[in-house]
């Protein structure tokens, strides 16, 4: 096709550009020393510094914020890996070996990321209440691997049907059970796709704000929640809220460009229709 | 060549291929099964559980103090919803807070979809790129950048419109406030949904259409966008059931639901009256309406879905 877009495409990279502005800001300002920050709009000039940082892991106040990092990485990681081991065979069962009726097992998945997460929530409490899970991270693990599970199978599923039909009748023939097919046939083709769904539910679980902060507290209080409480106390030092915002942001950040190319594919692999 | 086979006399039993025994036979045919069932269970006991749990608390009196007993009410806490303004306000901010999104999730995404088709590969993925960072950065740290954009005092926004708007602490505008910066969050996602549509359109039509001298914009209007209605269609189902939920880590950080209840919807409604209010009884029945008026919306909408989309195949 003839290039006759360029009009647009100008128009529409001043668009993506002022889109990204707040996150180029939050990254300038979390540079800044505090004077420098407060000027607003931001100085492109001032000196550039890791201040902001250093306070944000408790330079001045010696109190930490490692801890919260540790929690939201032990719950995204653990929630993750569990969300694989359990999406990797479902979604075997659901293209390269399909079940009957595999379209309403489909269906199922889909509908429980449709209901109000918040509706069942008081229930959910409640158990952690009865058994001592409260403010436990392993609970958080549990529930976050419910939650990513049906978008991780549906994504997979995707992945998992582009393996060609031809050699896993082929490796079937052969005698190949399921770990030696997933291994040596499924994995080269899907491992990209995986890795990609791997890294939403890490995005996810890590970005999760409405069980975490109803059911953890001190001990086992996640990134975001710790980011909440920091914004409300800490709302004047701006180079140090900006900071903690950076950090905090940074893994889902680096997850997400890394999956970015996979995920448009998978969801275009009939994931969507 | 022909082979000469003898026929099998009548009365004898066919020829069978050695077939592994039975028992063999029923575990290999359970086996997707059994790869399906420990994910279902799973999803069975943490969501449709509690869901059930709730509907059963929602017919209690309780403060969720342990020591508290439950009391039985009947239907008292549904006459307490319906009685109370709260629910009605808020389900009609709700609706206010979907269609308000509706730009951020749907149209603006096609636009900048068609737009982006035609950029080349290390283009596209930096413009991408560019647009899905708001999506990917916490909610809760882009409220942090929000807040101070939106500051009255010394805020960009208000010095570039030239307002003196006290954003998130007016009726008027914090909902607005709220809507903008969730679907500022929302629209990268919505973008590669749909770049992951057109990437799924077979080119050739638009070529053919081409050949027989069809515009550009003849080409998006009658092939583009109708092969497109799949995702389109699951865009729009996605901002419906999912909208407050998105809201809630912003007006948790910014507004708490307020000025004067002004950004508090359904969903956050619910986790004021569970959590904040403390009334149990009261929150697992707004939770029973909120699922069922959430489940016949999106039974409606997949209905409708199957007859609005055109498909390729």
């Amino acid at each position: 096709m003839k290039r006759t877009w360029q009009p647009w495409g100008a128009l529409a990279w001043l668009a993506g550009i002022l889109f990204a502005l707040p996150i180029g800001w939050m990254v300038l300002t979390s540079l800044h020393s505090e004077p420098d920050a407060a000027t607003n709009p931001p100085s492109l000039t001032a000196p550039l510094t890791l201040q902001g940082y250093r306070e944000f892991f408790g330079a001045s106040t010696g109190q930490s914020s490692w801890p919260p990092l540790v929690n939201s990485a032990s719950a995204s990681i653990g929630s993750t890996v569990l969300v694989l081991l359990l999406a990797v065979p479902a979604a075997y069962a659901l293209s390269i070996r399909p079940v009957r009726k595999w379209t309403d097992v489909m269906f199922f998945f889909l509908s429980t990321k449709m209901m109000p997460v918040v509706a069942g929530l008081l229930p959910v409490y409640l158990f952690a209440q009865k058994v001592g899970l409260l403010d436990n991270i392993s609970y958080l693990v549990v529930l976050y691997t419910s939650m990513n599970l049906p978008i991780a199978v549906w994504l997979m599923r995707s992945f998992l049907a582009e393996v060609p039909t031809e050699i896993l009748e082929a490796a079937a023939l052969d005698g190949a059970g399921l770990i030696t097919t997933l291994r040596r046939v499924v994995a080269p083709v899907a491992a990209p796709g995986i890795a990609a769904t791997a890294l939403i539910c890490f995005i996810f679980s890590w970005n999760e704000l409405l069980f975490a902060r109803v059911l953890t507290g001190v001990v086992a209080g996640t990134a975001p929640v710790y980011l909440t409480s920091f914004v409300t106390s800490q709302g004047l030092f701006l180079a140090k809220v900006c900071a903690a915002a950076v950090v905090v942001s940074l893994p889902v950040l680096a997850a997400g460009f890394a999956a970015q190319d996979k995920l448009v594919q998978g969801l275009s692999l009939g994931a969507v229709k | 060549m022909f082979v000469e086979v003898v026929a099998p006399a009548p009365g004898s039993p066919p020829p069978r291929a050695a077939r592994p025994p039975l028992g063999r036979r029923v575990v290999a045919g359970a086996q997707p099964y059994l790869y399906l069932a420990p994910a279902l269970a799973l999803l069975g006991v943490w969501t449709y559980r509690p869901l059930a749990q709730t509907v059963q608390l929602s017919f209690y009196s309780w403060n969720l103090l342990p020591s508290t007993p439950m009391t039985p009410v009947g239907l008292r806490n549904y006459q307490r919803l319906i009685d109370l303004p709260d629910l009605g306000q808020a389900a009609v901010r709700t609706v206010v807070v979907i269609v308000g999104l509706l730009p951020f999730s749907v149209v603006i995404p096609v636009l900048v979809g068609l737009v982006t088709r035609q950029v080349r590969d290390r283009a596209r993925v930096v413009y991408q790129a560019m647009v899905f960072a708001p999506t990917l950065v916490a909610p809760v740290a882009s409220a942090a950048v929000w807040q101070w954009l939106l500051d009255p005092g010394a805020g960009v926004v208000n010095k570039v419109l030239g307002t003196r708007l006290n954003w998130l602490h007016e009726t008027g505008s914090a909902q607005f406030a709220i809507i903008v910066i969730t679907g500022w969050s929302v629209l990268g996602f919505a973008t590669l949904v749909v770049s992951a549509g057109l990437a799924g359109i077979n080119g050739d039509y638009g070529e053919a259409a081409q050949l027989d001298g069809a515009s550009r914009g003849q080409i998006t209007r009658w092939i583009t966008l109708p092969l497109l209605s799949p995702t389109l269609v699951f865009l729009v189902l996605m901002t419906v059931l999912l909208s407050a939920q998105w809201t809630f880590p912003l007006i948790d950080t910014l507004t708490q639901g307020g000025p004067a209840r002004a950004t508090t919807n359904v969903y956050y409604l619910l986790w004021d009256y569970s959590f904040h209010s403390y009334d149990a009884g009261l929150g697992a029945a707004a939770g029973v309406l909120l699922f069922a008026a959430f489940g016949l919306v999106a039974a409606g909408l997949v209905r409708l879905s199957e007859r609005l989309s055109f498909h390729d195949d």
